[in-house]
């Protein structure tokens, strides 16, 4: 730090040589003063507590770096109207050359402002001098001499404008903001009817029959037979129940039941089933063949990749992972509940159907998402 | 040294030496590991070219005990390295064998797809041989057309081009044959994309598995998956979705594979618009936070 003039490098720019886009020297304002002592002289652009000057020597190092950042900015520029006129417009309409033209403007112009950004960062960090800036807060609490006549002006416009001493005015004034108060809270009605039991019930009723999900077969081909999984150990499918189509819904239920009321029907092998299943649980399933919402109880997405060796079924969402051989009790991730069940079994004529409803709420967890229906 | 000595109080140097250590073991690992590519070895060494004399029978006995009889048994009975596989059927042989995932050197791990060890007409006959005296199981879909014939399996130029042409004319037909390719992709969407991804780029499983991409898969590979399960996959069998809705299926899978891929070089492997989002914001938020901290990162006074 034995340099006088931390910013000396203005040989050039004074009088009639000056540069444009600078000061003038014109008026004796220089920017920036030479101090004795530069630690403790506070002269400069800024009221400083300290101005630093750089060394000479890093100064021209910092020259040298952030010219050759501005070179680079310089050289991106021009790559970005290269890479506008390389490709012509009939060209990049296909998205195979487009991705690439896309790619060649957006890239050189964030590198040539990156590149301009860089260099008038090197440009203050090292060539410009550093100040160190001080400005101290203002007390913030009042005074108590303020706090105590503030009070007393306000109980004295209290008792003045008459609110204790003529309480049929106030009573009035109160009952007058009433409604007004209420009607916030009445209007929430308009958010529709209470819920009631929606979110403890789908679509699945004793004795309905299944159909594949996204299949559009028709006649008696349409339902799913136990005989078309219970010989296929490692068989999945996803279902849905068979409801008649109507006008509204051609194929049966509207997308709001079927989000709900989507199973995976999945066959386990002999003896795959883990003990720590209860004896409902296994009742609830036919040869093997066991049902279970495809909705994720953590945030209802559609859980659906089964592992047929593990016989874990994942949530691609947050990876939730359900053990199907078990009562999709959860072994990994946020969800906090079992996939709930469906209880299935067979009917006269072959066909899987359902026996009831979901062993408890499907999708998202809810307050009482585990009381059953 | 000097160099080192000079800048060891660096305040960046810790993270330098973070970030070199572990660039070290990445690479050092990934050259260390057991790599599945270097599996394939000698399993190409079963050479025995069909004279003329030596029936389908004795070929296929020869690569079965060459190839497959070391993990899965004489009798196909499976060993504790690998499953036993009397009613794994024709088509879960030609399925691993032509996506050339066996013969697997590593039973450890799943196997990728690489070329087949061995030609479709020797996968026929070890298919004769297995069926003679291993098992049975789902068969081979005859009706979906399979791998483009090779030039190398004819002796002239002519045949192969025949050979060709009526590949191409099955191929075709079979593609054009489906009647609801809309009705495919529904299918596919409610039974396939959870883990292959909308895009047919496959994805991660539990224990270090994964999906694998669907992009050069034959029809007759990804009906033979689909109807005998590889893997962690589960079966979906012709009486859950037809062989008409297989065939529906099928087209939709070769329209995604025709897609084309608009990601330029950072494609981030077509996770979709929500993932690749979210990386572009983490990664360039943490890179304006790091120019922002540059910017303004506090200058020592006497330097």
């Amino acid at each position: 730090m034995t340099d006088t003039n931390p910013n000396n490098d203005n040989e050039g720019i004074d009088g009639s040589g000056r540069v444009i886009g600078t000061p003038s020297s014109a008026g004796g304002d220089r920017l920036v003063a030479a101090p004795a002592d530069p630690h403790e002289e506070h002269e400069g652009a800024y009221p400083a507590a300290e101005t630093h000057g750089r060394p000479e020597e890093m100064q021209r190092r910092g020259e040298r770096l952030a010219s050759l950042w501005f070179v680079v900015a310089f050289v991106a520029g021009v790559l970005f109207f290269v890479a506008y006129f390389w490709w012509n417009s009939a060209e990049i309409a296909d998205p195979r050359i487009g991705q690439y033209s896309n790619m060649a403007l957006g890239g050189s112009l964030a590198l040539a402002l990156f590149a301009i950004g860089a260099g008038m960062t090197v440009w203050t960090r090292q060539v410009m001098p550093h100040y160190e800036v001080g400005s101290p807060y203002d007390e913030l609490p009042s005074s108590p001499e303020e706090k105590g006549s503030f009070g007393d002006f306000f109980m004295r416009s209290a008792d003045e404008s008459g609110f204790t001493k003529r309480p049929l005015l106030r009573r009035t004034l109160l009952l007058a903001m009433a409604p007004l108060g209420l009607a916030p809270i009445v209007l929430l009605r308009d958010m529709g009817p209470l819920p009631g039991d929606v979110l403890h019930s789908t679509t699945w009723r004793r004795g309905m029959r299944m159909v594949v999900e996204g299949s559009h077969r028709e006649g008696p081909s349409t339902w799913i037979r136990a005989e078309d999984l219970e010989n296929q150990p490692g068989a999945m499918i996803s279902a849905l129940p068979y409801v008649e189509p109507t006008e509204e819904h051609p194929h049966g239920l509207s997308l709001n039941d079927q989000a709900k009321a989507v199973i995976l029907l999945i066959k386990m092998p002999d003896g795959a089933f883990k003990p720590t299943m209860t004896e409902e649980q296994l009742g609830w399933t036919y040869n093997g063949i066991i049902a279970y919402s495809k909705i994720c109880t953590h945030v209802g997405c559609p859980a659906a990749l089964y592992e047929q060796g593990t016989h874990r079924i994942l949530c691609p969402c947050h990876q939730s992972t359900f053990d199907a051989a078990d009562g999709a009790k959860v072994v990994f991730g946020p969800a906090h509940r079992p996939l709930p069940q469906l209880p299935i079994s067979v009917d006269a004529e072959g066909y899987l159907v359902a026996d009831g409803d979901f062993s408890s709420a499907v999708g998202p967890t809810f307050w009482d998402a585990e009381r059953g229906a | 040294m000097k160099w080192i000595t000079a800048r060891r109080r660096h305040p960046l140097a810790g993270y330098v030496v973070v970030i070199l250590a572990l660039t070290l073991f990445g690479v050092g690992y990934a050259y260390l590991a057991p790599g599945a590519d270097r599996a394939e070895a000698q399993t190409l060494a079963a050479e025995a070219t069909a004279d003329d004399e030596q029936t389908d029978y004795a070929l296929g006995r020869d690569i079965f005990t060459q190839s497959c009889a070391s993990c899965h048994g004489d009798a196909g009975t499976g060993s504790q390295n690998a499953p036993d596989i009397t009613d794994a059927g024709a088509a879960a042989i030609d399925f691993q064998v032509s996506t050339g995932r066996m013969p697997s050197m590593n039973p450890d791990a799943q196997m990728p797809r690489k070329p087949p060890a061995f030609t479709q007409d020797e996968i026929d006959a070890l298919i004769t041989y297995y069926e003679a005296e291993i098992g049975s199981g789902p068969a081979i879909p005859e009706e979906v057309p399979g791998t483009a014939p090779e030039r190398a399996d004819f002796e002239d130029e002519e045949a192969y081009e025949a050979a060709h042409a009526e590949y191409e004319a099955s191929y075709e037909a079979y593609l054009d044959g489906a009647e609801d390719v809309e009705a495919g992709m529904k299918l596919y969407l409610t039974n396939c994309a959870h883990c292959h991804s909308w895009s047919g780029e496959g994805g991660a499983l539990t224990d270090g598995k994964w999906a694998p991409e669907l992009h050069e898969a034959s029809p007759r590979q990804l009906y033979e998956a689909m109807v005998t399960g590889p893997g962690q996959m589960p079966v979906f069998n012709d009486m859950t979705i037809t062989p008409e809705e297989k065939q529906d299926l099928i087209a939709y899978v070769k329209d995604l594979q025709a897609e084309p891929n608009a990601g330029g070089i950072f494609d981030l492997n077509r996770i979709g618009q929500v993932a690749e989002g979210f990386i572009g914001w983490t990664v360039g938020l943490s890179l304006i936070v790091a120019c922002a901290i540059w910017i303004t990162a506090k200058q020592r006074a006497h330097d």
